[in-house]
């Protein structure tokens, strides 16, 4: 016979009633000091969680309450019908360590391929016009704040555009603009518009402005710009997947690793549209050092030191979104 | 018993009062093994399980939340919670594309979203407090659409024009609107705390704030000097790199504790404001949480979770749960044991469901 104390509530009032919990035989419960009697299977018995206190749930509204928890498993387990152990899962170490297994593997396979994987199975598979959209709402933010019109000569302008013209395809543009925050710099919109600012185009010759076309046209080509997108929505999703609710953690600790993931997919873009740029240059006969020498004079205008001894590479890779500059040469001069 | 009972327990009492102290018997370890077998059954679900998940940590809280000695009660169903957040996932995702794709889309999804927001924060206050009974009593919320709409949309509107200058005030109407429309079986919660000591709360968050701003300026004047006087150097430029990196990392060390020292004393200072400001019926609440304990708490909590890649967050909500609910007292009219229930409608938990996905606090 189990037989639990512990406090009986009637579901009408607040009061407490200090009470006994018999099982009589196996079907019936009997609750001592109020004097009902219960059919065990109509109890409802919620399964253990912890050891925290337990509640005995009765037909007519009222309910019983105890701390003992081990009599009121007792009760569930001789209740008929089917039961879900799951206290059982989360009080042995091999379904804890399993647990955790499967947990870091799923974190770490979802961050390295199925975030990348599936960012760009959605990218590829919207419809061209979603890019163009992206592309014109994306120029028309920047424009004003970012460009003003070209201070090249009209000639000098005209000259860029005919060298690029034979690379293109119909929904490339290219554009050419003044820019005080990005210095010499060129930037690929989702819907195939390229922008490059006066100062790189003053910066470099007529070869390595066709190898940073090659490299702008692979961001376009691998729809680097909406995968973006795709992928914040993404990290978003599983950061709430693990931590359930975010109550106990302060925003600032929420948004590093996700800032920090953003960034090296960011660096792995840059390593795709690079050999996306070298795979131009080949197929169009140019010469293939053209990229490793456009980037050494955009870090030696940017002040950007190239040397591998003088850099810290470690730390600041996590915090770039452009892979660390002597790996990035490095892997332009390995390509035959 | 008596160990449950709070710092007034010396205290003469005419009147049948008695102080309760809020006990918490949750345990680090305890909920870590929950939290885990949780995050493992919904990736092997693929997400189904969550809904079970919910339920679990919601009663694994609940049952180790106890006043004199009775826990808390939690009622969600499963079932109930995963339609919920099955079908909010789903208006989640149409939101999230809608609102990054064309004008003529966005802005009026964004608008629905807007009209939709008081019925969300409505239902899930509801379905939150009709899940949840003491003393086999059931909390019940009751606010209309209007009222919701007062407080999540015109006083946060009107917080625009003003420059944030009402923020205190904004959120003083939260939480008289969300203590008045909350009941407890029959009886009634009120707040009536004054919208000058909310004020107050944010004033001196504000000199705190303009303190460690200016102790960060002054760090960043040493720097500038020393890094002048450094480029008058031969070879200036590994002396001007560590100078520009450790003043980088110094800025960030301080940004986040000064976040940190705010976000703990207005959580501190609010939940003292609202719990010492509150009555249930003739029963009344005390509060005394500590700015600089929940400053150390969160701070060492951070540090846990970054450094074990977020395998301490179960430790960490144990944690600061413990210290934030030990810190509140109830001082009972007659001990608790008179209150009359109240039968509560059924409610379904998009609301509630959608408020979770959608990010929206609506806690204190």
């Amino acid at each position: 016979m189990i037989s639990i104390s512990g406090h009986y509530y009637s579901g009408k009032t607040s009061k407490a009633t200090p009470c006994c919990l018999h099982l009589q035989g196996d079907k019936q419960v009997q609750l001592v000091e109020v004097g009902g009697y219960f059919a065990l299977a109509q109890l409802r018995i919620p399964a253990r969680v912890g050891n925290g206190n337990r509640w005995v749930y009765f037909p007519d509204g009222s309910s019983f309450e105890s701390a003992d928890t081990d009599a009121i498993d007792q009760l569930k387990q001789a209740q008929p019908g089917f039961k879900l152990h799951l206290h059982t899962f989360e009080s042995h170490y091999r379904y804890i360590v399993a647990s955790l297994i499967i947990t870091v593997a799923f974190v770490v396979a979802f961050a390295k391929w199925g975030i990348p994987a599936t960012t760009a199975l959605i990218a590829h598979s919207l419809p061209e016009q979603t890019n163009t959209l992206i592309g014109n709402q994306s120029l028309a933010l920047v424009e004003n704040s970012l460009f003003s019109p070209s201070q090249l000569s009209q000639q000098r302008q005209e000259q860029v555009l005919a060298l690029f013209q034979p690379f293109l395809a119909p929904h490339h543009q290219v554009l050419i603009r003044h820019s005080e925050a990005l210095g010499a710099n060129a930037i690929a919109l989702p819907n195939g518009t390229l922008v490059f600012t006066d100062a790189i185009i003053e910066l470099t010759n007529d070869q390595e402005l066709l190898a940073i076309l090659g490299h702008e046209l692979g961001h376009v080509e691998h729809k680097h710009g909406l995968q973006q997108m795709v992928r914040s929505s993404l990290i978003l999703f599983l950061y709430m997947m693990v931590t359930g609710d975010a109550a106990g953690a302060s925003s600032s600790v929420t948004a590093l690793p996700a800032f920090l993931l953003e960034q090296s997919y960011s660096r792995e873009f840059e390593r795709e549209a690079d050999d996306h740029a070298i795979q131009f240059l080949h197929q169009h006969q140019l010469p293939a050092n053209a990229l490793a020498s456009a980037l050494n004079k955009l870090y030696h205008a940017n002040n950007i030191a190239v040397d591998p001894e003088t850099q810290s590479t470690n730390v600041q890779d996590y915090l770039s979104s452009h892979p660390a500059p002597p790996e990035r040469l490095q892997r332009l001069s390995q390509t035959p | 018993m008596s160990e449950h009972q709070g710092a007034f327990a010396s205290t003469p009492s005419p009147a049948k009062k008695a102080y309760y102290r809020v006990n918490f018997t949750g345990q680090g370890g305890e909920y870590f093994k929950i939290w885990i077998v949780n995050i493992a059954l919904t990736i092997v679900t693929l997400g189904i399980y969550s809904a079970w998940a919910k339920v679990r940590t919601r009663q694994y809280f609940y049952n180790n939340t106890l006043i004199n000695n009775t826990s808390f009660q939690y009622h969600g169903e499963p079932l109930a919670i995963l339609k919920g957040r099955i079908i909010a996932v789903i208006l989640f995702v149409l939101y999230s594309f809608a609102v990054h794709s064309l004008p003529i889309i966005a802005v009026p999804t964004f608008l629905i979203f807007l009209a939709a927001l008081p019925w969300i924060v409505m239902r899930a206050l509801a379905f939150n407090a009709r899940m949840t009974s003491f003393k086999g009593v059931r909390f019940n919320f009751n606010a209309n659409y209007t009222q919701t709409l007062q407080i999540v949309l015109l006083w946060p509107i009107l917080l625009v024009f003003t420059l944030g200058l009402i923020f205190p005030l904004v959120k003083h109407k939260y939480y008289e609107f969300v203590a008045k429309h909350m009941k407890f079986g029959t009886s009634e919660f009120a707040y009536q705390g004054k919208i000058s000591e909310m004020f107050i709360i944010y004033l001196i968050a504000m000199a705190i704030s303009a303190g460690i701003t200016t102790v960060m300026v002054l760090i960043g004047v040493v720097f500038a000097g020393v890094a002048g006087l450094a480029s008058g150097l031969e070879d200036a430029s590994g002396v001007m790199l560590w100078l520009a990196s450790s003043g980088i990392t110094l800025f960030i060390v301080f940004y986040i504790a000064l976040n940190l020292v705010i976000w703990a004393f207005i959580q501190a200072k609010t939940v003292n404001l609202i719990f010492n400001n509150l009555t249930l019926g003739d029963n009344r609440f005390y509060a005394d949480l500590n700015f600089s304990q929940v400053a150390i708490i969160q701070f060492t909590n951070t540090l846990a979770i970054i450094f074990s890649l977020g395998l301490a967050y179960p430790w960490a909500a144990i944690r600061m749960t413990r210290y934030r609910t030990t810190c509140i007292q109830v001082i009972a009219a007659d001990d608790l044991d008179n209150i009359t229930a109240e039968q509560v409608a059924k409610l379904g938990a998009v609301g509630d469901e959608a408020a979770e996905v959608f990010d929206l606090d609506l806690a204190f």
